[in-house]
């Protein structure tokens, strides 16, 4: 297995660990599927070949069977076309296999390279193998944390965190995107979501009370920021020169 | 955090001309429509990051341009697929607060493109770090400014007074 996963990820160019992303330091948390979220997609993948290969293998093993018991009863099937429904049928069951291994090497290597960082700003999901892809947000424009389980999630004691922001989009919309589109960020295959909930609720709270005043603060300074204080400057000595000077011309008459 | 030379990125990098060559091979017959449009595509591609946002346009025939300010930037995905991951590029998908699921600027052909996304998510929406650095020195600025405007009607009033000392306070 070791060296299997070491070659696959090797040919996949999979990159090293992601960036952690903006927060204080000290801050960032790292946090990884649960193991059992591999033997969750493992059943999964078991459900999904068992149906799918006996679709893929019923055609070729009746049309072998069709040319060795010769339904016609009239022996016309010639010997080429008999050998190449031969190949044709190992190349279809050689295929299959190939594939179906090969998937169920990437559950385990999904597992490995599925990161979700967290600081107290900002969260960082990546998944995917072969696209790799990364969302980052920041929890100043988090809307809604949501935890969802189906039944066999519920069986294996694992669940899903959902970190959405504002915007809309369907679930129709999700296609092409996969779990990052949508506004939303979805943290999968999780021991303890509930308790992660919590504490993301919290930081939520936090962050958005603090960053989103702060464009507004920010606004608001730099506005005042940008006066032409030099003008200012020269027209204040300008109104106490003339001050001055009114005074001085009214003490002499 | 922030790379200077992000700001000076305007083309995307020449190996998405060979990502496009390729996406066009594999959509077969339709070679002879898609690759056209994606060669125009790279041909025209241009970047534009400045003070307050990112801007991307392209096209010959249709043209498109998008703006898009900083502080409106609410997610921002990063994905490299397996050709471009080989091609050494990655591809910057930038979400606002908009109605549809789909991305609203998708940055292609990107050579470094964690530095991009750290330069975007410096500047981007709820990003503090930026905003709150500048208050404290803007403050300055106002408290000096209001002690000049004070100084200055106190002034005027003294004028005011000094030319017409009947008329009322």
């Amino acid at each position: 297995m070791k060296p299997l996963h070491a070659a696959l990820t090797r040919m996949l160019r999979l990159p090293p660990e992601p960036t952690a992303p903006a927060g204080s330091p000290g801050s960032l948390r790292v946090l990884r599927a649960s193991d059992r979220y591999v033997r969750y997609r493992q059943l999964g993948w078991l459900i999904g070949h068992a149906g799918f290969g006996l679709f893929v293998l019923m055609a070729p093993v009746l049309a072998l069977l069709a040319v060795a018991l010769d339904f016609s009863g009239k022996g016309e099937v010639p010997g080429w076309a008999s050998a190449l429904l031969l190949v044709l049928a190992a190349g279809l069951v050689l295929g299959f296999l190939t594939m179906a291994l090969l998937s169920f090497l990437l559950i385990e290597l999904d597992r490995q390279y599925r990161t979700y960082l967290l600081t107290d700003r900002s969260l960082r999901v990546r998944e995917g193998l072969w696209i790799v892809r990364e969302i980052t947000l920041s929890f100043a424009n988090v809307q809604n944390v949501s935890v969802s389980q189906g039944p066999i999630e519920r069986m294996f004691g694992i669940s899903s965190l959902k970190v959405e922001t504002a915007g809309g989009g369907g679930a129709g919309a999700q296609g092409m995107h996969g779990a990052f589109s949508g506004h939303a960020a979805v943290l999968r295959g999780l021991d303890d979501a509930e308790t992660l909930r919590d504490e993301l609720v919290a930081i939520v709270r936090r962050a958005r009370s603090e960053a989103l005043a702060a464009p507004v603060r920010a606004a608001e300074a730099s506005a005042t920021g940008t006066l032409p204080l030099e003008a200012l400057r020269a027209a204040a000595a300008e109104s106490r020169r003339l001050r001055e000077a009114l005074e001085a011309r009214m003490r002499h008459e | 955090m922030t790379t200077p030379n992000v700001t000076s990125i305007e083309r995307p990098d020449p190996a998405l001309l060979k990502l496009y060559i390729l996406r066009s091979l594999l959509s077969g017959p339709a070679i002879f429509i898609v690759l056209p449009i994606l060669l125009f595509r790279y041909a025209s591609l241009r970047y534009r990051f400045d003070e307050d946002g990112v801007s991307m346009k392209w096209g010959i025939l249709f043209r498109r341009e998008i703006d898009l300010a900083y502080d409106r930037i609410q997610d921002i995905h990063l994905s490299a697929g397996f050709v471009e991951r080989y091609l050494g590029v990655a591809s910057i998908a930038v979400q606002t607060a908009s109605g549809n699921a789909g991305a609203e600027m998708t940055l292609e052909g990107l050579r470094d493109a964690d530095a991009v996304r750290n330069f975007l998510y410096a500047r981007m929406r709820g990003s503090s770090a930026a905003a709150t650095a500048t208050v404290g020195t803007a403050t300055a600025g106002n408290d000096e400014a209001t002690q000049l405007l004070q100084q200055m009607a106190d002034d005027l009033r003294a004028v005011r007074t000094a030319l017409a000392p009947e008329a009322p306070r």
